[in-house]
C-alpha cells in the first residue's frame, strides 16, 4: 500500500471535497485554454491574412490623415476617399525591384439616399492586373465576372450573397462572388471593376442624389508586388523617392495594426482569465488545506504506524497532483472542445478566417496549460499544508476528531 | 526494554510556561503490562507520546532496547515505530478512507523492507478481534468498539514488542470495554509489553504494574515482575 493508493482512497472516499477542489480548476482551465487558443488562432489568422494579402507594399497619397484613413480602411473597412494623379502608377512600376502593380480606387457610398443601398466602402480594381482580391474568392463560388454586367464581389461580413443585387449611385450591381473571411477590412468591403466604376460615375450625374466625382485615371492606392528577394524597406524608400506626393505602407504594418487591436482584447481577456485562475487556485488551496487540517489526527495516526514526514508530504502531494492534473486536463480538453464545437460561430463573431491554431500549436498550448496548471494548483494546495506537517504527531492525534 | 531518564516536557503559551512532565524517570521490563493512571491533565498522555517517539521531550532521554530514540533522525525513529511499537488511541483509531482489511495491513507498508501484504496474518488478526465478517467494511460502517478492535489488530500487524494504548476504552460501553481489555490481557499473556494510559482505576487492575501520575510526575509506582503476574 503506497502513497498513491492512500491518496486515491482519500479522493474516492471524499467525493464532495474532491469535486469542490476540482470544479474551480476545471472551469478556469477550460476558459484559459479556450481564450489562449482563440488568441493564438486569431494571431495565426492575421499572419496568414498578411501572407495572402498579396501586396508587399501599398502606395497612397502622402499625408498623416490619409495614412490613418488607409489603415482604418484596411483593418475595419471604414470608407476612405483620397486620390492621386494617374502618372504615379507608371513611375512606380518602373522602380527597380517592382514586379507588378495593381491600382485600386476607393469610393464611399451615400447614407440615407434612395440611390444607394447604404453606407459601404467600395473598391474599384482592374481584374486583369489584380493579385490581391481574387485569391480570397471562395472556391465554391465560380467567378463569372466576364459574363456579367456590373458585377460586384463582396466581403464575408457584407450581408449580400451571390446573385443578389444592390444599387449604388443609381447603378445596380449583382453579387458575383463572396470573399473568404480575412479578419481585415476586406470583410466589410465591396469590390467592383474599374469599368463599372466609370459607368457608376457617369450614371450618378443623372441617377444619384449627389453625383460621384472621380476623375478619369484617378487612383487611391497602388498595390505593389516586389520581385523575389528584394529588400522591402529599400524598395519602399526607392518608391517614395519617385514622387514627393506619395507614401508607402508595408504589409507588415497592416499585421502590426491588426495585432494591436487583438492585443487590446487579449489584454482584457488575459486579466479576466488570470483573475479566474487565481480564484480557482485559492478555492482549491483552501478546500485542500481545510481537508488536511481536518485529517490531522489521521496523519498523526499514519506517523504512529511508522510513516515518516517525507511519506506524508509525498502522499498529500500525490493526492493534490491527482486532483489537479485530472481537473486541469479535463478543463483544457473542455476548452479545446468548446473552440472546436463553436469554431465557425467564433470565427464569424471575431471576423477572422479561423480561431483554431495549427494542430501543433494547439497540442503545445493544451499540454503547456495542463502542466503549468497542475504545477500551480499543486503548489498552492501544498503550501498551506506544510504547517500541519510541522505539528507534533501526538498533538495532531489529540487535536483530531474521534475516528 | 524501555528506560526513560529525567524526561521533561514544557509548553510555552500565552498563559506562560506549562510543565506537562517535570522530570520523569522509569523502567519498563519486557513483558510488563503497565497502567498509567491519574486525573486529567497530569501528563499521562504526554508520557505515552514521548515514550512512543511521537512527542519530542524538552529534555531527557528515552531508550528502547538500549537505543536512544530521540537522538535518532526522524526517518529512523519512524522505522522503530513501524517495527517495534503498536499504538491504540481513543481519538484516532483507524484511517477512514481504508477498509478494515486495508487498515490492518497498512503498517506493513512502513517497514524498512516492505514486502507483499501478509494477508493470512491480517485475516487472522481480524478474526482474533471478532471482525471476520467485516473485512471490507469502511470505518463509518463500524461501531466505536469495532473501530477500536480494528485499531488493535492494525497495531499488532508488524508483531510489535511494545503496545502503547491511550485510553483504549475511553468512550466505549462497559461490555465493549471488557471485550477490549480481554484482548489486551491475551496479548500480555502472549508476551507483548503493554503501556496503557487510563483514568479508570478498575482497568488498571488488568496490569501488573501501575504508575500513578500527578502534576507531571510519577508519584507512585506499584506492582510485580511480569513473571509473577496473576494473569499468566
Amino acid at each position: 500500500m503506497n502513497g498513491w493508493y492512500l491518496a486515491l482512497s482519500q479522493i474516492k472516499r471524499n467525493p464532495l471535497r474532491s469535486w469542490l477542489m476540482a470544479i474551480g480548476i476545471v472551469i478556469a482551465a477550460a476558459v484559459m485554454t479556450a481564450v489562449a487558443l482563440l488568441m493564438a488562432g486569431v494571431n495565426e489568422g492575421i499572419t496568414n491574412t498578411v501572407k495572402r494579402l498579396g501586396a508587399d507594399i501599398m502606395v497612397v497619397p502622402r499625408g498623416e490623415k490619409i495614412a490613418r484613413q488607409f489603415n482604418e480602411a484596411l483593418i475595419t473597412g471604414e470608407p476612405a476617399t483620397f486620390y492621386f494623379e494617374p502618372s504615379t502608377t507608371e513611375k512606380i512600376s518602373k522602380v527597380p525591384g517592382v514586379d507588378h502593380t495593381s491600382n485600386q480606387i476607393f469610393v464611399e457610398t451615400l447614407t440615407n439616399a434612395r440611390c444607394c443601398a447604404g453606407k459601404f466602402f467600395i473598391v474599384a480594381f482592374n481584374p486583369d492586373t489584380d493579385f490581391t482580391v481574387k485569391p480570397w474568392l471562395k472556391t465554391d463560388v465560380p467567378l463569372s465576372i466576364s459574363e456579367m454586367e456590373n458585377w460586384m464581389i463582396v466581403g464575408d461580413r457584407i450581408l449580400l450573397r451571390k446573385g443578389t443585387a444592390a444599387q449604388f449611385y443609381g447603378t445596380s450591381f449583382t453579387v458575383a462572388g463572396v470573399l473568404e473571411p480575412t479578419g481585415t477590412g476586406m470583410d466589410w468591403t465591396i469590390y467592383i471593376s474599374e469599368k463599372s466604376l466609370r459607368k457608376m460615375v457617369t450614371g450618378s450625374e443623372t441617377k444619384a442624389e449627389m453625383p460621384l466625382r472621380i476623375q478619369e485615371g484617378d487612383v487611391s492606392s497602388i498595390l505593389v508586388k516586389a520581385e523575389s528577394g528584394v529588400d522591402l524597406i529599400d524598395l519602399a524608400e526607392r518608391i517614395e523617392q519617385t514622387a514627393p506626393e506619395i507614401q508607402v505602407v508595408l504589409s507588415s504594418t497592416v499585421a502590426k495594426l491588426a495585432r494591436q487591436q487583438l492585443f487590446a482584447i487579449a489584454w482584457v481577456l488575459g486579466c479576466v482569465v488570470a483573475g479566474l485562475w487565481v480564484m480557482a487556485l485559492i478555492l482549491s488551496g483552501v478546500v485542500f488545506s481545510m481537508a488536511v487540517r481536518e485529517r490531522r489526527s489521521q496523519i498523526g495516526l499514519l506517523v504512529a504506524k511508522g510513516a515518516n514526514k517525507c511519506f506524508i508530504f509525498g502522499m498529500l502531494t500525490k493526492e493534490s497532483i491527482m486532483i489537479a492534473s485530472t481537473s486541469c486536463l479535463s478543463g483544457c480538453f473542455i476548452g479545446l472542445l468548446i473552440v472546436i464545437s463553436f469554431r465557425e460561430l467564433l470565427s464569424n463573431a471575431l471576423g477572422t478566417s479561423d480561431v483554431l491554431p495549427a494542430t501543433a500549436t494547439t497540442g503545445l498550448l493544451v499540454a503547456a496549460f495542463s502542466v503549468l496548471g497542475t504545477a500551480t494548483a499543486v503548489i498552492t494546495s501544498i503550501m498551506p499544508v506544510i504547517p500541519v506537517l510541522r505539528t507534533e504527531p501526538y498533538e495532531a492525534i489529540k487535536q483530531g476528531r474521534t475516528t | 526494554m524501555i528506560s526513560a531518564i529525567d524526561i521533561t516536557k514544557t509548553y510555552t503559551g500565552q498563559d506562560g510556561t506549562i510543565t506537562a512532565l517535570g522530570g520523569v524517570s522509569f523502567k519498563v521490563r519486557k513483558g510488563d503490562f503497565i497502567a498509567v493512571i491519574g486525573r486529567s491533565g497530569t501528563g499521562k498522555s504526554t508520557l505515552l507520546g514521548v515514550t512512543g517517539g511521537l512527542l519530542k521531550p524538552s529534555s531527557g532521554e528515552v531508550f528502547l532496547d538500549g537505543q536512544s530514540i530521540w537522538n535518532l533522525d526522524e526517518r529512523l525513529r519512524a522505522q522503530i515505530r513501524a517495527q517495534k511499537i503498536g499504538f491504540v488511541f481513543q481519538n484516532a483509531s483507524v484511517i477512514s478512507s481504508l477498509t478494515v482489511l486495508e487498515n490492518v495491513v497498512l503498517p506493513q507498508s512502513f517497514l524498512p523492507k516492505p514486502t507483499t501484504a501478509d494477508m493470512p496474518q491480517a485475516m487472522n488478526l481480524i478474526e482474533s478481534v471478532g471482525l471476520g465478517n467485516r473485512t471490507n467494511a469502511y470505518p463509518d460502517q463500524l461501531s466505536g468498539g469495532e473501530k477500536r478492535r480494528v485499531a488493535i489488530a492494525s497495531a499488532l500487524m508488524n508483531n510489535p514488542a511494545l503496545l502503547l494504548a491511550d485510553e483504549p476504552t475511553g468512550d466505549l460501553d462497559s461490555e465493549t470495554e471488557s471485550e477490549i481489555m480481554s484482548l489486551f490481557s491475551n496479548l500480555w499473556q502472549s508476551g507483548t509489553t503493554i503501556i496503557m494510559v487510563t483514568h479508570n482505576q478498575q482497568l488498571a487492575n488488568y496490569a501488573n504494574r501501575i504508575f500513578k501520575m500527578d502534576d507531571g510526575l510519577i508519584i507512585e509506582s506499584s506492582g510485580q515482575n511480569p513473571a509473577e503476574n496473576s494473569h499468566s
